[in-house]
């Protein structure tokens, strides 16, 4: 196990100085494993899209540092770049940030930057094309001609075909309907899987994250509250309603059952499992 | 660098100058800065900045953002220092070399141009630190409304001017945040020559024009649904009011113009 980004000390304070200076992210310290798929929660405006942009050397700390690869991202000039190639950070309603005249070309935008050679960058922008499922013909439209959710996945695309090692999504589920939404986090899944890259998904969506996370973190005022595994986190529902969050809704009908005096598991949280577990239930089951 | 444009930016405070009506504020910072323009003695500059440093010390705006207001102006205030210094003559010749002269006027003109400017700006920027830019429009409008005589539109003037206004943050956000996105993907607005830079600036712009245009749409639409009509019949929720400490402001200026004006003519006049 080695950590690919580790967070020390981080804090940020908007609008250094000013009489309506904030911190938003406040002395926080946590490490990401490669290859975990971590899910990232909190309330709205606990500072969790000022913390994603930490990671990437996007924003500059106001004390503390960030490390990728045991090496502090604003160490150099040319670090703070790489940062940018190793950690892809798609932002919340990213298709704000097309701008190219055909989708091919919007998608090629990063690897360009990165310098690749041309036979590269189409080769790369094929494979991301193909994982968010935009066909041929979508390519050659221009971006403003493709419906909402299509044109989220183009940008989400442009980000994939960078092939960084930490992928960061700051809500890509937003204003999708629930079918778009499944289709992007299995998307992203299928990237994680073939890729073997490390994802951090932000996200409001408990089901959402429950889905896909292998561990969560979850932000409250600034400060990381928790940060476990994902059936850890979600048994402290107590807790995490405190913070105005939720579990869930499987979770919450599951401590029903419990409560009612049904022999149910433990730890189920996604509706697959609770299938399982209810099947089992219904064949005269035990509780395990 | 887009975060340095201060222009319509407002410092939330409650100091005198805050709470002064916005119409006053303005009349009186013209006022100021024609009274910059008719000094001619080194007095009367004197009491200038002597005013000009008062009045930051009233705002509370903090002398710090107060000089950032002047730093894009640097080059500028520089440009006309030389300018002035070289080409103007008279008074007693101090250098001369070849075509270049340096004579005691133009260094007195020159500096006298750098206080003006930089005094001008201060004053007028904490006009708009002081003042929020809907008080400033609704200002400017009630300022206005004599033209109205005239058949000039001065309720649609103002109107087009405070949404230009309340629009300048919304761009200013935009556009970090599409420079963080195209960042995010290895934008590299710093290095390269003047064309390559120009080109890294296609990528923000192009997303800044498709979201102005929409936001222009949406808001045109949302104005609508609430059955905005322009001009008569239309009244205010806050009323502009005069009260005692604006006469205050009113005498405190009228004695510096008076000051400056009498100190032109009892001391030497330098320009
Ligand atoms: N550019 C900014 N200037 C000043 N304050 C900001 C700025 N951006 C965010 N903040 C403040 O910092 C805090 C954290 O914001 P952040 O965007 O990180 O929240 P978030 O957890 O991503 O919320 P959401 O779930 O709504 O996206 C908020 O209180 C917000 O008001
Ligand atoms: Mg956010």
């Amino acid at each position: 196990m080695s950590a690919v980004i580790s967070v020390k000390n981080l804090t940020h304070r908007y609008n250094e100085g000013l009489p309506h200076c904030h911190v938003a992210v406040d002395n926080v310290s946590f490490d990401i494993e490669k290859g975990d798929f971590i899910g990232l929660i909190g309330h709205t405006g606990s500072g969790k899209s000022t913390l994603v942009q930490h990671l990437n050397g996007l924003m500059k700390p106001s004390e503390g540092d960030v490390l990728i690869d045991g090496k502090s991202i604003w160490e150099s000039k040319k670090s703070v770049r790489a940062a940018k190639f190793k950690v892809g950070l798609c932002f919340q309603y990213p298709e704000y940030q097309l701008f190219e005249e055909t989708v091919e070309k919007d998608i090629a935008y990063g690897p360009k930057n990165m310098k690749l050679k041309e036979e590269e960058i189409r080769r790369r922008v094929a494979i991301a094309a193909s994982f968010v499922g935009l066909k041929p013909e979508h390519l050659m439209k221009s971006p403003f001609e493709l419906s909402g959710g299509e044109k989220r996945r183009a940008a989400i695309a442009g980000v994939m075909a960078m092939q960084p090692e930490v992928l960061i999504l700051d809500e890509p589920t937003a204003g999708l309907d629930p079918k778009g939404r499944d289709t992007v986090l299995n998307m992203i899944e299928n990237f994680r899987k073939s890729t073997g890259c490390t994802v951090i998904l932000v996200s409001h969506s408990m089901e959402d994250v429950a889905k896909a996370a292998s561990k969560v973190l979850v932000m409250n005022k600034g400060k990381v509250a928790m940060y476990d595994e994902t059936e850890k986190v979600f048994a402290r529902a107590e807790e995490l309603s405190e913070m105005g969050l939720n579990v869930p809704q499987v979770s919450k009908v599951f401590s029903i059952l419990r409560q009612k005096g049904l022999p149910v598991s433990d730890g189920i949280f996604t509706v697959d499992k609770a299938v399982e577990d209810i099947a089992r239930l219904m064949k005269g089951g035990k509780a395990k | 660098m887009i975060k340095d444009i201060t222009i319509g930016q407002y410092f939330p405070g409650n100091s005198f100058l805050h709470r002064m009506d916005a119409r006053m504020k303005i009349v009186l910072t013209l006022a100021l800065i024609v009274g910059i323009f008719l000094c001619r003695s080194l007095v009367s500059i004197a009491v200038v900045v002597a005013v000009t440093f008062a009045l930051i010390f009233v705002s509370g705006v903090p002398l710090k953002m107060v000089l950032k207001s002047i730093k894009p102006l640097a080059i500028i205030v520089a440009f006309t220092a030389v300018l002035n210094i070289f080409y103007i003559r008279g008074g007693t010749t101090l250098f001369e070399w070849r075509f270049l002269h340096i004579t005691s006027k133009g260094l007195f003109t020159a500096f006298f141009m750098v206080v003006r400017i930089i005094c001008l700006v201060i004053i007028s920027s904490l006009l708009t630190y002081t003042t929020t830019p809907t008080v400033m429009t609704d200002a400017i409008e009630s300022l206005l409304s004599p033209l109205k005589i005239f058949k000039i539109p001065v309720h649609t003037l103002t109107m087009m001017m405070t949404l230009a206004l309340r629009f300048i943050p919304v761009l200013v956000d935009e556009v970090d945040r599409i420079t963080n996105a195209q960042k995010a993907r290895g934008a590299d607005f710093d290095s390269g020559g003047l064309k390559e830079k120009v080109k890294a600036l296609v990528p923000i712009i192009v997303p800044l024009f498709v979201s102005s245009i929409k936001h222009a749409f949406e808001l045109a639409d949302a104005m609508e649904c609430r059955c905005y009509v322009d001009g008569k019949g239309r009244t205010r929720m806050k009323k502009m009011k005069l009260s005692f400490k604006d006469f205050i402001a009113l005498l405190v200026v009228a004695v510096i113009f008076a000051g400056i004006i009498l100190c032109n003519i009892y001391f030497k006049k330098v320009v």
